[in-house]
């Protein structure tokens, strides 16, 4: 077995391929690496939910058996991934992370899982999740069947949720990428708190057969990664019209960064204050440089206003319906009561009862929200702003209040609630680690118009081009 | 007058935590006052919603198709 260094942990997709190809290591080595890597450290975490090593050595020796016969399927082959626990992996427990799912097996992969092993790429593990994704709206990081997720930066703070495993699994160099999900927030907060690179794509571009559902008309698969290239990679083997999913939009993606257009044509719209008042005091530094890099790319920064909608509760109106036809057998069993969060098991119950004129009247004001962003992206081509207005928040901290004094009366409102907004409009978002604030990983979001990957990886791959913050690695590792 | 270390620690962290303490009510202590929580914020996003006039052709974000 090749000796695997530590710089092979945090490599990005395009090295680990060369290296693989030129049998500097083979698939088998890497998946041994790997997989041993994620069962010692992942606990430490908590970020893993099952490992998966025998089934990683059995594909990775096919895989080089197709590499010695010269049959390349494109950079992920031989590539060691995991996926969030509430995607299906045939014949193994998927527990949705959740205590009465503990014993779950599905007989079919997700075809997502279906899709990466076409191409060679080798499952390691399923990774933690906030229990059922989080819908019911909890109040500690430590709801989830495998503990809070632990922030590899530190572990006395949060990894983020609801894809908790996949964003600390990317950031420990457990795994190379991991694939999440989003209903609203949990590829982008995860990843801002993690310091690693991720992509939401846009609704319907991945196929979601095989993965928990949480609310039919939010739910995104996406890719966790070390750079915004790596997402484009992965982007593009997991993309594609499925049958078998409802909402698929039917469009494939080819990931083109040869085609990008020039970033001086491209206008960037941002809102000033998301950068100052409405930002940690110690985030506003790391904020203001990666600001200034944007700058330095050449793009246009335009000054923009969000649409006035009243997106929080517009969203938590069309979750909770939809969540509560999803879980109405778990609530009406009583086996909700197994949860591990309180506040979670409340906001379940509490579904059932939503008026359907409530659910009917935020999905009519969705419309709404959609043309409006579809008028702003005529002025704009992409959005940015900070992923989480700080560092990770201390495990132990109350997820459903402030965490500290709101902004002075009168400040602008800026892009908030731009998460629900996008997750809305079914928008696209790349994540890019853009500093350290409190030694703690903070991030950009660049949010953009529909099927409009392209331009954002573009923007990502310049913006990493000039930064090294996607390269640190939390101290120890 | 001299400002010591401590004074300015006092001065500047004990309203800043009693200004967070008061940004976080205690949670719910049983599950009927969580369930009670719950819906009241159930409650809050109706009366949000109720706010917004549409036109009658506004039609919801979803579409079926026979």
């Amino acid at each position: 077995m090749a000796a695997i260094g530590p710089d092979v942990f945090f490599a990005a997709i395009p090295e680990l391929n060369a290296r693989l190809t030129s049998k500097e290591f083979s698939a088998e080595d890497l998946a041994r690496a790997f997989a041993g890597r994620l069962e010692q450290l992942g606990p430490r975490y908590n970020a893993l939910a099952l490992p998966l090593p025998q089934h990683a050595i059995r594909k990775a020796q096919e895989v080089d058996k197709e590499i010695k016969r010269g049959r390349l399927r494109g950079p992920l082959q031989g590539v060691p991934y995991g996926v969030k626990d509430l995607i299906s992996y045939a014949g193994q427990p998927t527990t949705w992370g959740a205590k009465p799912y503990a014993g779950q097996v599905f007989d079919y992969n997700a075809t997502v899982v279906d899709k990466l092993d076409a191409v060679g790429a080798v499952i390691t593990g399923k990774l933690a999740t906030v229990e059922l994704a989080g819908g019911g709206g909890y109040r500690y990081a430590a709801a989830s069947l495998t503990g809070p997720g632990l922030n590899p930066w530190d572990r006395t703070r949060w990894s983020g949720g609801s894809s908790s495993g996949p964003a600390a699994a990317v950031a420990a160099g457990l795994a190379p990428f991991a694939i999440g999900s989003e209903t609203s927030g949990s590829i982008v907060t995860p990843a801002s708190y993690c310091g690693v690179t991720a992509l939401r794509p846009t609704y319907g571009l991945v196929s979601r057969y095989g993965a928990m559902a949480l609310s039919w008309t939010l739910d995104k698969l996406g890719p966790f990664a070390h750079t915004a290239e790596d997402c484009g990679l992965i982007l593009q083997v997991i993309a594609g019209k499925d049958g078998k999913d409802p909402g698929s939009a039917g469009k494939g993606f080819y990931y083109t960064p040869q085609y990008a257009r020039p970033m001086k044509d491209l206008k960037v719209g941002f809102a000033p204050v998301d950068f100052a008042e409405r930002a940690d005091a110690s985030a506003r530094p790391a904020f203001a440089a990666a600001l200034g890099v944007m700058k330095d790319l050449g793009v246009q920064l335009v000054e923009t206003k969000l649409p006035q909608f009243p997106y929080g509760p517009v969203l938590s109106a069309i979750l909770a319906g939809e969540q509560a036809s999803i879980f109405e057998p778990l609530i009406t069993s009583g086996k909700v009561n197994d949860l591990a969060d309180q506040a979670q098991i409340a906001g379940l119950k509490a579904s059932l009862e939503l008026p359907a004129k409530d659910y009917l009247k935020a999905q009519r004001v969705r419309r709404l929200i959609q043309e409006a962003f579809s008028r702003l992206f005529g002025e704009v081509d992409a959005l940015i702003a900070p992923g989480r207005s700080g560092p990770a928040s201390k495990i132990e901290q109350r997820l459903d209040v402030a965490a500290g004094p709101p902004p002075p009366a009168g400040t602008a409102p800026g892009f908030q609630g731009l998460i629900p907004a996008a997750n809305l409009a079914g928008l696209p978002a790349l994540v890019l680690p853009c500093g350290l604030a409190e030694n703690l990983p903070v991030a950009l979001q660049l949010v953009g118009v529909p099927f409009s990957e392209n331009t954002l990886l573009a923007i990502g791959k310049e913006f990493q081009a000039r930064t090294d913050w996607h390269k640190r690695r939390p101290p120890g590792l | 007058m001299k400002l010591t270390r401590r004074k300015l620690a006092t001065a500047v962290l004990i309203p800043a935590a009693a200004a967070m303490a008061q940004t976080q009510p205690p949670p719910p202590g049983t599950p009927d006052e969580e369930l009670k929580a719950a819906r009241d914020r159930a409650k809050l996003i109706g009366e949000a919603l109720a706010q917004q006039t549409l036109p009658m052709s506004t039609e919801p974000a979803f579409q079926f198709k026979a």
